[in-house]
């Protein structure tokens, strides 16, 4: 047995016990396993928010974007600078809303503010939609690094991963999720800060020098257009549409309802920034692999570890690595779990299609539902040969954005009312899914209905808001009574 | 009133972080700050901005 081996099942281990202590605590009703009875402190908080955005992809596809794409890859830095601020401007309202209204889902709380069970459910459908995609590159990250230090499959490690993360989230819920996270989060900003100033220091006598080298040998990768190239304007719909989405994620969206009070809320909000630097030393990485000649894809933060010139503290550096990228998939991919099996269970069934549960049986279908979206995720990536999950992932990020006007409208406007959210909503999903369909199958046909290329999120996202606001400006308000129990008097 | 000025500022920082601000005033190597480029800095620098200005709104209790 290697230290690598130790480390990572010694780390499994820990999370596996953490979850089902987390799980003998609370209430046991759906308030306790989606929203952890609202009694979230500052550090599950300040670690819940963190870590869940920090995926296995921002620790493997960082310095990637750094050497197939050079300073384009600070668009990651620019979007997190204001993509997170909105949660401080409505967090603290939701907060107070969702222990006001009993809501635990984003679906929930705009569905209601709309009184439609329609926008409840889609929005329900089409974040499980999302979450797909999303939580398969999670498990091929996971099963990547099983595979670098056990020799398995990849399937059999993301499955092995993530037979684990199932069980301390079943067990466990929200509380599972959010005290695995405090060591995930813990682990993954000592290992990347440690790796990113050790690297350039083993190989180069510090950051410093090694951008020295850098601007001697590859200035092109310090500016845009770098070696992409990233035109202007592309850089900035990056930055752009990634900070639309952002806060919209219903994973972390739905986590303002876990804090012990609004105030808590906006306290994570304004701590967020520092969990935003710990990209800084993967782009440091990056520039080292830059140098180094590395690869341009997601095996470059194992290639750097196994360069000659690191010596003899490589098995030990690709141990920790190894445990912080499973830390960065897990506590991603725990949250994805969790929050897919909560809203397809009170979003999809007891929203949408209206059926009456009682607690105890939507607790239970949500434990049953967390197992079938682990088994199917895996299953998608077992097939992943014909499905690409690259191409989904286009249509995932486009989802979150058509959840925007919704939210923002529903908080801060007393105008939009039932049929403007149907409206708005309906154009926004099915413009994004219908987009997606045509880029897919008839390419020619899609570059005439987007000449200029913009992203598929975007544009739905337009024809979302515009039809909203119309709508709504065409119909009268919802009722005096109904608008104030949201705050809109 | 503070809310609205609030908002505006992050707009504000957010036009910092696009074209054509950023790709003319900061998609440069020089100057280089603790070794990094200026390019990287800059958007240190802005994100380092916004902590400082929502630290101190959560301190006034704006937005509540």
């Amino acid at each position: 047995m290697t230290l690598a081996h130790g480390v990572v099942f010694g780390y499994l281990a820990l999370v596996l016990a953490l979850g089902v202590v987390a799980g003998r605590r609370g209430g046991g009703g759906v308030a306790d396993f989606v929203a952890g009875d609202r009694a979230f402190g500052p550090v599950l908080m300040y670690f819940v928010m963190g870590a869940t955005i920090f995926s296995a992809y921002a620790l493997l596809g960082t310095p990637q974007r750094v050497v197939s794409k050079g300073s384009d890859a600070f668009y990651i830095l620019a979007y997190g600078a204001v993509g997170f601020v909105p949660v401080y401007f409505f967090g603290a309202r939701v907060r107070k809303l969702g222990a006001k209204l009993g809501a635990v889902t984003q679906a929930e709380l705009v569905g209601g503010r709309f009184a439609s069970r329609y926008v409840w459910g889609l929005m329900g459908a089409a974040t499980v939609l999302a979450f797909v995609p999303y939580l398969v590159i999670q498990l091929k990250g996971a099963g990547m690094v099983m595979s670098a230090v056990t020799g398995w499959e990849p399937a059999t490690g993301a499955a092995v991963v993530y037979g684990v993360v199932t069980v301390y989230v079943v067990l466990g819920g929200v509380r599972g999720v959010g005290w695995t996270n405090v060591v995930q989060g813990i682990a993954m900003l000592i290992v990347v800060w440690g790796l990113g100033l050790w690297i350039p220091h083993a190989l180069y006598g510090g950051v410093s020098e090694m951008f020295d080298q850098v601007v001697a040998r590859r200035p092109d990768t310090l500016v845009l257009p770098g070696p992409g190239p990233t035109s202007d304007g592309q850089y900035t719909a990056e930055v752009l549409v990634s900070i639309l989405g952002f806060s919209m994620w219903p994973q972390v969206f739905m986590k303002c309802f876990t804090a012990r009070s609004a105030k808590l809320v906006q306290l994570s909000a304004v701590l967020y920034p520092t969990f935003l630097f710990f990209l800084v030393p993967l782009l440091f990485i990056g520039y080292a692999a830059v140098l180094e000649g590395g690869p341009a894809d997601d095996t470059v933060l194992l290639w750097m570890l196994e360069r000659p010139q690191l010596g003899g503290v490589g098995p030990a550096a690709f141990a920790f690595v190894a445990f912080a990228i499973l830390a960065a998939s897990m506590s991603t991919g725990d949250a994805l779990l969790h929050a897919g099996g909560s809203i397809l269970v009170r979003d999809v069934v007891v929203g949408g299609l209206g059926r009456d549960l009682s607690e105890r049986t939507q607790t239970r279908a949500m434990r049953v539902s967390i197992v079938v979206l682990g088994v199917f995720a895996l299953f998608v990536l077992q097939h992943s040969g014909r499905v690409s999950v690259v191409d989904l992932l286009l249509l995932a990020y486009a989802i979150p954005i058509q959840f925007m006007p919704l939210v923002l409208a529903g908080l801060y406007w007393r105008r939009a009312n039932r049929p403007s959210a149907i409206a708005g909503l309906s154009v926004g999903v099915g413009a994004a899914v219908g987009l997606f369909v045509l880029q897919q199958v008839a390419p020619e046909t899609y570059a005439v209905f987007n000449p200029w290329g913009l992203q598929i999120g975007a544009i739905a996202g337009a024809l979302n808001l515009l039809t909203l606001v119309t709508v709504a400006l065409a119909t009268p308000p919802m009722d005096e009574e109904h608008l104030s129990t949201y705050a809109l008097d | 009133m503070r809310e609205r000025l609030a908002i505006v500022y992050f707009v504000a920082s957010t036009v910092l972080l696009i074209a054509p601000v950023y790709t003319s005033v900061a998609n440069r190597i020089e100057p280089r700050v603790l070794g990094l480029p200026f390019s990287l800095v800059y958007v240190l620098a802005v994100i380092a901005a916004n902590f400082v200005a929502l630290a101190w709104m959560y301190r006034k209790g704006i937005g509540r």
